[in-house]
């Protein structure tokens, strides 16, 4: 039963995250602006690569949740994706900034940082809980 | 360190994440190649100016401070002007009254990180238009080492 549940919440898990990355994809430079406005990296060029890397990351692990044989690799590289998330927007939120998220692309008029912290804490537990025990089919 | 019972080995493991960070990288090397292709770089380049070619230019300059009411209070360019996106359409007839024809308008935020001049002065210049609207690079934190 735990086994199931493990699985549907991974596909879930992979579907939000592939939309999540398909989302941005499409358009780096609103990306780019969005990671720009967290003020967390001086070095513009770390940026762009962010904004470029990010969003194929989190398609590769969306769809590497899916299929078993990847899941466990893919649910730790997107909880420590969350990790930084969490962060990020936990500095955003202590510092008084009025941003988008940038979490599914758009664009939202007021920041809602304790939904959207609450929401990656979810995400990093059900990731965390998606990965789990699958460790039969590696090596 | 070694792995529990139900635990993936490590080493597999490791493979693993290095594989998937890396097929990312493909698909996310040939975007940036395709924007870069279509012309579509252009809003990832760093258009700030430097301080030393704001102070070199002859033409008169008018200081527009990006930064919070707060910030601004406490301290300021001489003569700058303080609009920020959160009380826009309070503070730009100040700024549109104090501009003449031939000023160059130089937006600052706070540092190098900050990037609120920028998209103050991307509104000066698209929205109200403005001419020649450039931002400082460094912002105040510039201003203040070169005054020292």
């Amino acid at each position: 039963m735990t086994d199931k549940l493990r699985a549907l919440l991974a596909v879930l898990m992979g579907a939000l995250f592939i939309y999540a990355g398909a989302a941005k994809v499409t358009d780096p430079a609103r990306f780019f602006a969005d990671i720009q406005n967290y003020d967390l990296l001086p070095w513009r060029a770390a940026v762009v690569a962010m904004a470029f890397y990010l969003p194929w990351l989190e398609i590769v692990c969306g769809v590497g949740m899916i299929f078993r044989r990847f899941r466990s690799g893919a649910s730790l590289v997107l909880a420590g994706l969350l990790v930084v998330f969490i962060g990020a927007l936990a500095l955003a939120w202590a510092r008084g900034l009025n941003i988008s998220c940038g979490c599914f692309g758009g664009s939202s008029e007021h920041p809602r940082y304790f939904l959207w912290i609450g929401r990656d804490l979810a995400l990093l537990a059900a990731a965390l809980f998606a990965g789990s025990g699958g460790g039969k089919h590696l090596g | 360190m070694s792995a529990g019972p139900g635990s993936p080995p490590m080493k597999p493991l490791a493979r693993q994440i290095a594989l998937l960070l890396a097929l990312a990288a493909i698909p996310a090397g040939a975007s940036a190649l395709v924007c870069w292709k279509r012309g579509q770089w252009d809003a990832f380049i760093d258009h700030s100016v430097p301080l030393s070619e704001i102070v070199a230019a002859s033409q008169p300059v008018l200081w527009v401070d990006a930064r919070s009411k707060v910030e601004y209070a406490v301290a300021h360019i001489p003569g700058a002007l303080l609009l920020n996106e959160d009380d826009w359409d309070d503070l730009l007839p100040k700024v549109l009254e104090t501009w003449q024809p031939g000023n160059v308008v130089v937006v600052y935020c706070s540092s190098q990180s900050c990037h609120t001049s920028e998209e103050v002065a991307q509104r000066l210049s698209k929205e109200v238009g403005l001419p020649g609207v450039q931002f400082l690079r460094g912002g105040w934190e510039a201003w203040k080492g070169a005054h020292k």
